[in-house]
Protein backbone atom coordinates (compact mmCIF):
# COMPACT_ATOMS: atom_id res chain seq x y z
CA UNK A 1 0.00 0.00 0.00
CA UNK A 2 1.47 3.36 -1.01
CA UNK A 3 1.51 6.37 1.33
CA UNK A 4 -1.30 7.96 -0.66
CA UNK A 5 -3.42 4.83 -0.50
CA UNK A 6 -2.84 4.57 3.24
CA UNK A 7 -3.83 8.20 3.77
CA UNK A 8 -6.96 7.76 1.69
CA UNK A 9 -7.91 4.61 3.57
CA UNK A 10 -7.24 6.16 6.98
CA UNK A 11 -9.19 9.30 6.14
CA UNK A 12 -12.18 7.31 4.88
CA UNK A 13 -12.14 5.24 8.05
CA UNK A 14 -11.93 8.34 10.26
CA UNK A 15 -14.73 10.03 8.31
CA UNK A 16 -17.02 7.11 9.03
CA UNK A 17 -18.53 7.52 12.48
CA UNK A 18 -21.19 9.32 14.49
CA UNK A 19 -21.44 12.99 13.60
CA UNK A 20 -23.72 14.48 16.21
CA UNK A 21 -23.51 14.76 19.94
CA UNK A 22 -26.75 14.14 21.80
CA UNK A 23 -28.81 17.16 22.85
CA UNK A 24 -28.82 15.72 26.35
CA UNK A 25 -25.01 15.95 26.56
CA UNK A 26 -24.94 19.58 25.40
CA UNK A 27 -27.81 20.55 27.70
CA UNK A 28 -26.04 18.90 30.60
CA UNK A 29 -22.85 20.87 29.92
CA UNK A 30 -24.82 24.11 29.64
CA UNK A 31 -26.66 23.36 32.89
CA UNK A 32 -23.33 22.90 34.57
CA UNK A 33 -21.97 26.10 33.07
CA UNK A 34 -25.00 27.92 34.43
CA UNK A 35 -23.85 27.13 37.97
CA UNK A 36 -20.11 27.47 37.32
CA UNK A 37 -18.32 30.75 37.78
CA UNK A 38 -15.67 31.82 35.34
CA UNK A 39 -12.17 32.03 36.69
CA UNK A 40 -11.40 35.72 36.68
CA UNK A 41 -8.03 36.62 35.32
CA UNK A 42 -6.19 38.94 37.72
CA UNK A 43 -3.18 39.46 35.48
CA UNK A 44 -2.93 39.99 31.74
CA UNK A 45 -4.69 37.28 29.75
CA UNK A 46 -2.43 34.47 28.60
CA UNK A 47 -1.20 34.18 25.07
CA UNK A 48 -2.00 30.89 23.47
CA UNK A 49 1.32 29.60 22.20
CA UNK A 50 3.71 26.75 22.59
CA UNK A 51 6.64 27.02 24.92
CA UNK A 52 9.99 26.25 23.39
CA UNK A 53 12.06 23.50 24.94
CA UNK A 54 14.43 25.74 26.99
CA UNK A 55 11.48 27.69 28.40
CA UNK A 56 9.68 24.44 29.13
CA UNK A 57 12.75 23.19 31.03
CA UNK A 58 12.96 26.37 33.11
CA UNK A 59 9.25 26.21 33.82
CA UNK A 60 9.61 22.57 34.82
CA UNK A 61 12.46 23.34 37.20
CA UNK A 62 10.52 26.23 38.67
CA UNK A 63 7.56 23.92 39.23
CA UNK A 64 9.78 21.41 41.01
CA UNK A 65 11.24 24.11 43.25
CA UNK A 66 7.79 25.52 43.96
CA UNK A 67 6.42 22.07 44.73
CA UNK A 68 9.32 21.45 47.09
CA UNK A 69 8.74 24.73 48.89
CA UNK A 70 5.03 24.05 49.19
CA UNK A 71 5.73 20.49 50.28
CA UNK A 72 8.11 21.64 52.99
CA UNK A 73 5.76 24.31 54.22
CA UNK A 74 3.02 21.73 54.54
CA UNK A 75 5.11 19.29 56.51
CA UNK A 76 4.13 19.08 60.15
CA UNK A 77 6.62 20.49 62.63
CA UNK A 78 9.47 18.07 62.66
CA UNK A 79 8.42 16.63 59.29
CA UNK A 80 8.43 12.89 58.97
CA UNK A 81 11.26 12.07 61.33
CA UNK A 82 13.52 15.03 60.50
CA UNK A 83 14.15 18.25 62.39
CA UNK A 84 12.03 21.35 61.85
CA UNK A 85 12.16 22.40 58.23
CA UNK A 86 14.71 19.70 57.42
CA UNK A 87 13.63 17.41 54.62
CA UNK A 88 14.01 13.74 55.38
CA UNK A 89 17.00 12.14 53.70
CA UNK A 90 14.89 9.58 51.89
CA UNK A 91 11.24 9.59 50.86
CA UNK A 92 9.05 8.42 53.69
CA UNK A 93 5.93 6.54 52.65
CA UNK A 94 2.71 7.76 54.14
CA UNK A 95 1.34 5.35 56.68
CA UNK A 96 -1.12 2.88 55.16
CA UNK A 97 -4.61 3.69 56.43
CA UNK A 98 -6.23 0.95 58.43
CA UNK A 99 -9.60 0.27 56.82
CA UNK A 100 -12.64 0.47 59.04
CA UNK A 101 -15.03 -2.47 58.75
CA UNK A 102 -18.41 -1.67 57.26
CA UNK A 103 -21.38 -2.76 59.27
CA UNK A 104 -24.86 -3.48 58.00
CA UNK A 105 -27.33 -0.68 58.45
CA UNK A 106 -29.51 1.85 56.72
CA UNK A 107 -28.26 4.89 54.91
CA UNK A 108 -25.85 6.65 57.19
CA UNK A 109 -23.08 9.18 56.69
CA UNK A 110 -19.61 7.70 56.50
CA UNK A 111 -16.66 9.75 57.63
CA UNK A 112 -13.95 10.32 55.05
CA UNK A 113 -11.61 7.37 55.22
CA UNK A 114 -10.82 3.89 54.07
CA UNK A 115 -13.29 1.05 54.56
CA UNK A 116 -13.40 -2.66 53.95
CA UNK A 117 -16.36 -4.96 53.33
CA UNK A 118 -16.95 -8.04 55.39
CA UNK A 119 -19.15 -11.14 55.01
CA UNK A 120 -20.81 -12.35 52.89
CA UNK A 121 -18.47 -11.10 50.21
CA UNK A 122 -15.66 -13.52 49.47
CA UNK A 123 -13.51 -10.57 48.51
CA UNK A 124 -12.42 -7.96 50.95
CA UNK A 125 -13.25 -4.80 49.04
CA UNK A 126 -11.23 -1.88 50.32
CA UNK A 127 -12.17 1.60 49.21
CA UNK A 128 -11.59 5.17 50.23
CA UNK A 129 -14.35 7.75 50.50
CA UNK A 130 -14.01 11.52 50.55
CA UNK A 131 -16.05 13.58 53.00
CA UNK A 132 -19.79 13.79 52.52
CA UNK A 133 -20.58 10.26 51.38
CA UNK A 134 -23.18 7.89 52.71
CA UNK A 135 -23.31 4.15 52.86
CA UNK A 136 -26.27 1.84 52.80
CA UNK A 137 -25.74 -1.78 53.61
CA UNK A 138 -29.12 -2.81 52.23
CA UNK A 139 -29.03 -6.34 53.49
CA UNK A 140 -25.90 -8.41 53.54
CA UNK A 141 -25.73 -8.77 49.76
CA UNK A 142 -25.48 -5.11 48.93
CA UNK A 143 -23.19 -2.21 49.76
CA UNK A 144 -24.52 0.95 48.24
CA UNK A 145 -22.48 4.17 48.33
CA UNK A 146 -23.66 7.60 47.37
CA UNK A 147 -22.47 11.15 47.44
CA UNK A 148 -24.54 12.78 50.15
CA UNK A 149 -28.19 11.90 49.74
CA UNK A 150 -27.79 11.49 46.01
CA UNK A 151 -28.55 8.35 44.03
CA UNK A 152 -26.36 5.26 44.21
CA UNK A 153 -22.94 6.08 42.82
CA UNK A 154 -21.07 2.84 43.47
CA UNK A 155 -22.50 -0.49 44.59
CA UNK A 156 -21.08 -3.93 45.38
CA UNK A 157 -23.64 -6.69 45.23
CA UNK A 158 -24.47 -10.34 44.84
CA UNK A 159 -27.66 -11.28 42.98
CA UNK A 160 -29.03 -13.71 40.45
CA UNK A 161 -32.54 -12.46 39.72
CA UNK A 162 -32.83 -10.15 36.76
CA UNK A 163 -35.96 -8.83 35.09
CA UNK A 164 -37.04 -10.13 31.71
CA UNK A 165 -37.80 -6.74 30.17
CA UNK A 166 -36.62 -3.50 31.81
CA UNK A 167 -39.31 -1.66 29.87
CA UNK A 168 -42.11 -3.89 31.11
CA UNK A 169 -42.05 -4.51 34.83
CA UNK A 170 -45.13 -6.72 34.58
CA UNK A 171 -43.16 -9.44 32.77
CA UNK A 172 -41.40 -10.12 36.04
CA UNK A 173 -38.09 -11.86 36.63
CA UNK A 174 -36.38 -13.78 33.88
CA UNK A 175 -37.19 -17.49 34.05
CA UNK A 176 -35.19 -19.56 34.36
CA UNK A 177 -32.70 -17.41 36.27
CA UNK A 178 -29.27 -16.98 34.75
CA UNK A 179 -26.73 -19.62 35.81
CA UNK A 180 -24.17 -18.95 38.48
CA UNK A 181 -21.16 -18.00 36.37
CA UNK A 182 -19.98 -14.55 35.37
CA UNK A 183 -20.63 -15.42 31.73
CA UNK A 184 -24.18 -16.50 32.53
CA UNK A 185 -25.07 -13.17 34.10
CA UNK A 186 -23.19 -11.10 31.53
CA UNK A 187 -24.92 -12.94 28.68
CA UNK A 188 -28.33 -12.57 30.29
CA UNK A 189 -27.86 -8.84 30.85
CA UNK A 190 -26.48 -8.35 27.34
CA UNK A 191 -29.64 -9.98 25.97
CA UNK A 192 -32.07 -7.67 27.77
CA UNK A 193 -34.51 -5.96 25.40
CA UNK A 194 -35.40 -2.27 25.29
CA UNK A 195 -32.23 -1.03 26.96
CA UNK A 196 -28.83 -0.11 25.51
CA UNK A 197 -26.23 -2.74 26.27
CA UNK A 198 -22.59 -2.97 25.22
CA UNK A 199 -21.10 -6.34 24.39
CA UNK A 200 -19.50 -7.91 27.50
CA UNK A 201 -15.74 -7.70 27.39
CA UNK A 202 -13.10 -9.55 29.37
CA UNK A 203 -11.54 -7.79 32.33
CA UNK A 204 -9.15 -8.67 35.12
CA UNK A 205 -9.14 -6.57 38.27
CA UNK A 206 -6.70 -7.29 41.05
CA UNK A 207 -6.27 -10.78 39.63
CA UNK A 208 -9.99 -11.58 39.47
CA UNK A 209 -11.39 -12.31 36.03
CA UNK A 210 -14.74 -11.15 34.80
CA UNK A 211 -16.76 -9.20 32.30
CA UNK A 212 -17.54 -5.54 31.90
CA UNK A 213 -20.59 -4.11 30.21
CA UNK A 214 -22.69 -0.97 30.25
CA UNK A 215 -26.46 -0.68 30.43
CA UNK A 216 -27.99 2.58 29.25
CA UNK A 217 -31.63 3.40 29.87
CA UNK A 218 -33.41 5.29 27.08
CA UNK A 219 -33.68 9.05 27.47
CA UNK A 220 -37.40 8.71 28.08
CA UNK A 221 -39.34 5.88 29.70
CA UNK A 222 -42.56 6.97 28.01
CA UNK A 223 -44.14 3.87 26.59
CA UNK A 224 -42.59 1.61 29.23
CA UNK A 225 -44.47 -0.05 32.02
CA UNK A 226 -42.18 1.07 34.79
CA UNK A 227 -41.74 -0.40 38.25
CA UNK A 228 -43.68 1.00 41.23
CA UNK A 229 -40.61 3.17 41.87
CA UNK A 230 -41.02 4.66 38.41
CA UNK A 231 -37.82 3.24 36.98
CA UNK A 232 -36.62 0.34 34.86
CA UNK A 233 -36.40 -2.54 37.29
CA UNK A 234 -33.24 -4.50 36.53
CA UNK A 235 -32.65 -6.97 39.35
CA UNK A 236 -33.59 -8.09 42.85
CA UNK A 237 -31.23 -8.87 45.69
CA UNK A 238 -31.53 -12.13 47.63
CA UNK A 239 -33.44 -10.67 50.58
CA UNK A 240 -35.91 -8.66 48.53
CA UNK A 241 -34.21 -5.29 47.96
CA UNK A 242 -34.57 -4.14 44.37
CA UNK A 243 -32.56 -2.19 41.86
CA UNK A 244 -33.69 -0.09 38.93
CA UNK A 245 -32.43 2.82 36.87
CA UNK A 246 -34.14 5.96 35.66
CA UNK A 247 -34.29 7.49 32.20
CA UNK A 248 -30.91 8.21 30.64
CA UNK A 249 -28.88 6.52 33.37
CA UNK A 250 -25.75 4.76 32.18
CA UNK A 251 -24.75 1.95 34.48
CA UNK A 252 -21.31 0.40 34.11
CA UNK A 253 -21.00 -3.09 35.54
CA UNK A 254 -17.92 -5.11 36.41
CA UNK A 255 -18.93 -8.71 37.06
CA UNK A 256 -16.14 -10.66 38.73
CA UNK A 257 -15.56 -14.23 39.79
CA UNK A 258 -14.17 -14.10 43.31
CA UNK A 259 -13.24 -17.61 44.32
CA UNK A 260 -16.43 -18.94 42.80
CA UNK A 261 -18.69 -16.15 44.05
CA UNK A 262 -20.09 -13.75 41.51
CA UNK A 263 -19.54 -10.18 42.64
CA UNK A 264 -21.06 -7.25 40.77
CA UNK A 265 -19.61 -3.78 41.11
CA UNK A 266 -21.58 -1.11 39.33
CA UNK A 267 -21.45 2.63 38.95
CA UNK A 268 -24.67 4.19 37.65
CA UNK A 269 -24.17 7.60 36.09
CA UNK A 270 -27.29 9.74 35.87
CA UNK A 271 -27.66 12.17 32.99
CA UNK A 272 -26.27 15.56 33.88
CA UNK A 273 -23.93 14.26 36.54
CA UNK A 274 -21.53 17.10 37.24
CA UNK A 275 -17.83 16.85 36.48
CA UNK A 276 -17.08 17.27 40.18
CA UNK A 277 -19.31 14.34 41.16
CA UNK A 278 -17.94 12.29 38.32
CA UNK A 279 -14.41 12.95 39.56
CA UNK A 280 -15.34 11.94 43.10
CA UNK A 281 -16.96 8.72 41.91
CA UNK A 282 -13.94 7.97 39.78
CA UNK A 283 -11.74 8.58 42.82
CA UNK A 284 -13.72 5.99 44.78
CA UNK A 285 -13.49 3.52 41.89
CA UNK A 286 -9.78 4.13 41.54
CA UNK A 287 -9.31 3.45 45.25
CA UNK A 288 -11.02 0.06 45.08
CA UNK A 289 -8.85 -2.89 45.93
CA UNK A 290 -10.03 -6.47 45.97
CA UNK A 291 -8.38 -9.27 47.86
CA UNK A 292 -9.65 -12.78 48.47
CA UNK A 293 -10.67 -13.63 52.00
CA UNK A 294 -7.89 -15.75 53.48
CA UNK A 295 -8.95 -19.37 53.75
CA UNK A 296 -9.04 -20.34 57.41
CA UNK A 297 -6.35 -22.82 58.29
CA UNK A 298 -7.69 -26.21 59.36
CA UNK A 299 -8.07 -26.48 63.09
CA UNK A 300 -6.02 -29.20 64.76
CA UNK A 301 -8.12 -32.28 65.45
CA UNK B 1 -15.75 31.37 15.09
CA UNK B 2 -17.49 34.69 15.64
CA UNK B 3 -14.98 36.84 17.53
CA UNK B 4 -17.69 39.04 18.98
CA UNK B 5 -19.31 36.00 20.55
CA UNK B 6 -16.00 34.87 21.98
CA UNK B 7 -15.35 38.34 23.40
CA UNK B 8 -18.82 38.46 24.93
CA UNK B 9 -18.42 35.01 26.44
CA UNK B 10 -15.03 36.02 27.77
CA UNK B 11 -16.72 38.83 29.59
CA UNK B 12 -19.13 36.43 31.25
CA UNK B 13 -22.03 36.43 28.77
CA UNK B 14 -23.51 32.99 29.31
CA UNK B 15 -25.85 33.20 26.32
CA UNK B 16 -22.94 33.99 24.04
CA UNK B 17 -21.06 30.99 25.36
CA UNK B 18 -24.14 28.77 24.95
CA UNK B 19 -24.29 29.86 21.33
CA UNK B 20 -20.61 28.99 20.86
CA UNK B 21 -21.11 25.66 22.61
CA UNK B 22 -24.10 24.70 20.44
CA UNK B 23 -22.18 25.71 17.33
CA UNK B 24 -19.07 23.71 18.15
CA UNK B 25 -20.37 20.71 20.10
CA UNK B 26 -20.84 18.42 17.08
CA UNK B 27 -17.38 19.20 15.72
CA UNK B 28 -15.77 18.66 19.12
CA UNK B 29 -17.73 15.42 19.50
CA UNK B 30 -16.55 14.13 16.13
CA UNK B 31 -12.92 14.77 17.06
CA UNK B 32 -13.30 13.26 20.54
CA UNK B 33 -15.06 10.22 19.13
CA UNK B 34 -12.33 9.65 16.56
CA UNK B 35 -9.73 9.74 19.35
CA UNK B 36 -11.61 7.76 22.00
CA UNK B 37 -13.69 5.46 19.73
CA UNK B 38 -16.57 5.50 22.22
CA UNK B 39 -19.69 7.65 22.06
CA UNK B 40 -20.24 7.93 25.82
CA UNK B 41 -16.65 8.81 26.58
CA UNK B 42 -16.56 11.28 23.70
CA UNK B 43 -19.66 13.02 25.05
CA UNK B 44 -18.09 13.16 28.49
CA UNK B 45 -14.92 14.68 27.02
CA UNK B 46 -16.93 17.34 25.17
CA UNK B 47 -18.93 18.20 28.29
CA UNK B 48 -15.73 18.59 30.27
CA UNK B 49 -14.22 20.66 27.46
CA UNK B 50 -17.14 23.07 27.38
CA UNK B 51 -17.12 23.54 31.14
CA UNK B 52 -13.35 24.06 31.21
CA UNK B 53 -13.53 26.45 28.27
CA UNK B 54 -16.20 28.51 30.03
CA UNK B 55 -14.20 28.62 33.24
CA UNK B 56 -10.89 29.48 31.64
CA UNK B 57 -12.10 31.74 28.82
CA UNK B 58 -11.33 35.04 30.61
CA UNK B 59 -7.67 34.02 30.49
CA UNK B 60 -7.56 33.75 26.68
CA UNK B 61 -5.95 36.86 25.29
CA UNK B 62 -6.36 36.29 21.56
CA UNK B 63 -9.97 35.54 20.74
CA UNK B 64 -9.04 34.69 17.14
CA UNK B 65 -7.18 31.68 18.49
CA UNK B 66 -10.28 30.32 20.20
CA UNK B 67 -10.60 27.30 17.94
CA UNK B 68 -7.03 26.04 18.47
CA UNK B 69 -7.36 26.83 22.17
CA UNK B 70 -10.52 24.76 22.60
CA UNK B 71 -8.98 21.92 20.58
CA UNK B 72 -6.18 21.82 23.12
CA UNK B 73 -8.68 21.64 25.96
CA UNK B 74 -10.56 18.91 24.11
CA UNK B 75 -7.46 16.79 23.55
CA UNK B 76 -6.53 17.13 27.22
CA UNK B 77 -10.08 16.09 28.16
CA UNK B 78 -9.68 13.06 25.88
CA UNK B 79 -6.40 12.18 27.61
CA UNK B 80 -8.16 12.38 31.00
CA UNK B 81 -11.14 10.40 29.75
CA UNK B 82 -8.91 7.67 28.31
CA UNK B 83 -6.97 7.49 31.57
CA UNK B 84 -10.19 7.34 33.56
CA UNK B 85 -11.35 4.46 31.41
CA UNK B 86 -8.13 2.48 31.64
CA UNK B 87 -8.59 0.77 34.96
CA UNK B 88 -12.32 0.42 35.11
CA UNK B 89 -13.28 -0.07 31.55
CA UNK B 90 -12.40 -2.53 28.92
CA UNK B 91 -12.29 -1.62 25.29
CA UNK B 92 -15.55 -2.19 23.54
CA UNK B 93 -15.18 -2.84 19.87
CA UNK B 94 -18.51 -1.71 18.52
CA UNK B 95 -18.35 -2.38 14.82
CA UNK B 96 -21.76 -2.31 13.25
CA UNK B 97 -21.06 -4.30 10.16
CA UNK B 98 -23.67 -5.32 7.67
CA UNK B 99 -22.87 -8.61 6.04
CA UNK B 100 -20.52 -7.90 3.14
CA UNK B 101 -22.10 -8.67 -0.20
CA UNK B 102 -19.08 -8.58 -2.48
CA UNK B 103 -15.38 -9.44 -2.20
CA UNK B 104 -14.61 -5.70 -2.29
CA UNK B 105 -17.05 -5.03 0.53
CA UNK B 106 -15.51 -7.87 2.53
CA UNK B 107 -12.09 -6.36 1.95
CA UNK B 108 -13.41 -2.97 3.06
CA UNK B 109 -14.84 -4.43 6.27
CA UNK B 110 -11.61 -6.29 6.97
CA UNK B 111 -9.58 -3.11 6.40
CA UNK B 112 -11.75 -1.06 8.74
CA UNK B 113 -11.65 -3.78 11.34
CA UNK B 114 -7.85 -3.93 11.13
CA UNK B 115 -7.63 -0.13 11.44
CA UNK B 116 -9.99 -0.15 14.40
CA UNK B 117 -8.01 -2.80 16.23
CA UNK B 118 -4.68 -1.18 15.40
CA UNK B 119 -5.91 2.25 16.47
CA UNK B 120 -7.16 0.97 19.82
CA UNK B 121 -3.67 -0.25 20.57
CA UNK B 122 -2.21 3.25 20.15
CA UNK B 123 -1.49 5.47 23.16
CA UNK B 124 -3.93 8.38 23.34
CA UNK B 125 -1.21 10.90 22.50
CA UNK B 126 -0.54 9.15 19.18
CA UNK B 127 -4.27 8.83 18.48
CA UNK B 128 -4.72 12.57 19.00
CA UNK B 129 -1.86 13.48 16.67
CA UNK B 130 -3.18 11.07 14.03
CA UNK B 131 -6.74 12.41 14.22
CA UNK B 132 -5.68 16.05 14.15
CA UNK B 133 -3.54 15.38 11.07
CA UNK B 134 -5.65 12.94 9.06
CA UNK B 135 -9.15 13.97 10.17
CA UNK B 136 -8.86 17.71 10.78
CA UNK B 137 -6.08 18.16 8.23
CA UNK B 138 -3.89 20.22 10.55
CA UNK B 139 -0.24 20.74 9.65
CA UNK B 140 2.53 19.49 11.92
CA UNK B 141 3.08 23.02 13.21
CA UNK B 142 -0.60 23.51 13.96
CA UNK B 143 -0.74 20.19 15.78
CA UNK B 144 2.35 21.13 17.79
CA UNK B 145 0.67 24.36 18.81
CA UNK B 146 -2.60 22.65 19.64
CA UNK B 147 -0.96 19.94 21.70
CA UNK B 148 1.66 22.26 23.17
CA UNK B 149 4.51 19.97 22.22
CA UNK B 150 7.52 20.44 19.92
CA UNK B 151 7.05 19.68 16.22
CA UNK B 152 9.54 16.81 16.52
CA UNK B 153 7.29 15.13 19.06
CA UNK B 154 4.32 15.44 16.71
CA UNK B 155 6.37 13.91 13.89
CA UNK B 156 7.43 11.04 16.05
CA UNK B 157 3.87 10.37 17.32
CA UNK B 158 2.55 10.40 13.77
CA UNK B 159 5.34 8.12 12.58
CA UNK B 160 4.64 5.54 15.31
CA UNK B 161 0.89 5.73 14.80
CA UNK B 162 1.23 5.32 11.05
CA UNK B 163 3.62 2.40 11.30
CA UNK B 164 1.36 0.63 13.83
CA UNK B 165 -1.69 1.06 11.62
CA UNK B 166 0.17 0.03 8.48
CA UNK B 167 1.44 -3.05 10.29
CA UNK B 168 -2.13 -3.89 11.34
CA UNK B 169 -3.32 -3.54 7.75
CA UNK B 170 -0.46 -5.63 6.39
CA UNK B 171 -1.02 -8.35 8.98
CA UNK B 172 -4.68 -8.37 8.05
CA UNK B 173 -3.85 -8.60 4.36
CA UNK B 174 -1.70 -11.66 5.08
CA UNK B 175 -4.44 -13.43 7.03
CA UNK B 176 -7.33 -12.45 4.76
CA UNK B 177 -6.55 -14.62 1.77
CA UNK B 178 -8.57 -14.38 -1.45
CA UNK B 179 -10.15 -17.74 -0.57
CA UNK B 180 -11.28 -16.52 2.83
CA UNK B 181 -12.64 -13.37 1.28
CA UNK B 182 -14.71 -15.47 -1.07
CA UNK B 183 -16.09 -17.42 1.87
CA UNK B 184 -16.97 -14.17 3.62
CA UNK B 185 -18.76 -13.03 0.50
Amino acid sequence: MTDNEFERTARAWLDDGPDQISDRAVRSALDQIHVTRQRRSWGPARRFSSMGNPLRLVAGLAAVVLASVIGLSLLPAGGFGGGPGVPPPTPTPLPTPIPSPLTVGDFAPLAAGTYVTDDPFLARITFTLPAGWQGNMGGPYLVDLSQGTGPTAVAFSIFDTIYADPCDFTKGPLAPRPGSSVDDLATALASLPNIGVTAPTDITIDGFHGKQLTLTAPASLAGCTVSPEGDMRLWDYPLGATYGIGAGVRDTLWILDVNGQRLVIDAPEPPGQTAATKAEVQGVLDSLHLAAVPTPSPSPS
Amino acid sequence: MDRALVEAARSGDEEAFASIARGSADRLFRIAHRILRDVGRAEDAVQQTLVTAWTELPGLRESERFEAWIHRILVNACYAEAKRATKWSANVVALTIEGPSTPDAAQDVATRDALERGFRRLPTEQRAAFVLHHYLGLSLGEIAETLDVPTGTVKSRLRYATSTLRAALEADARTTTPASRERMA
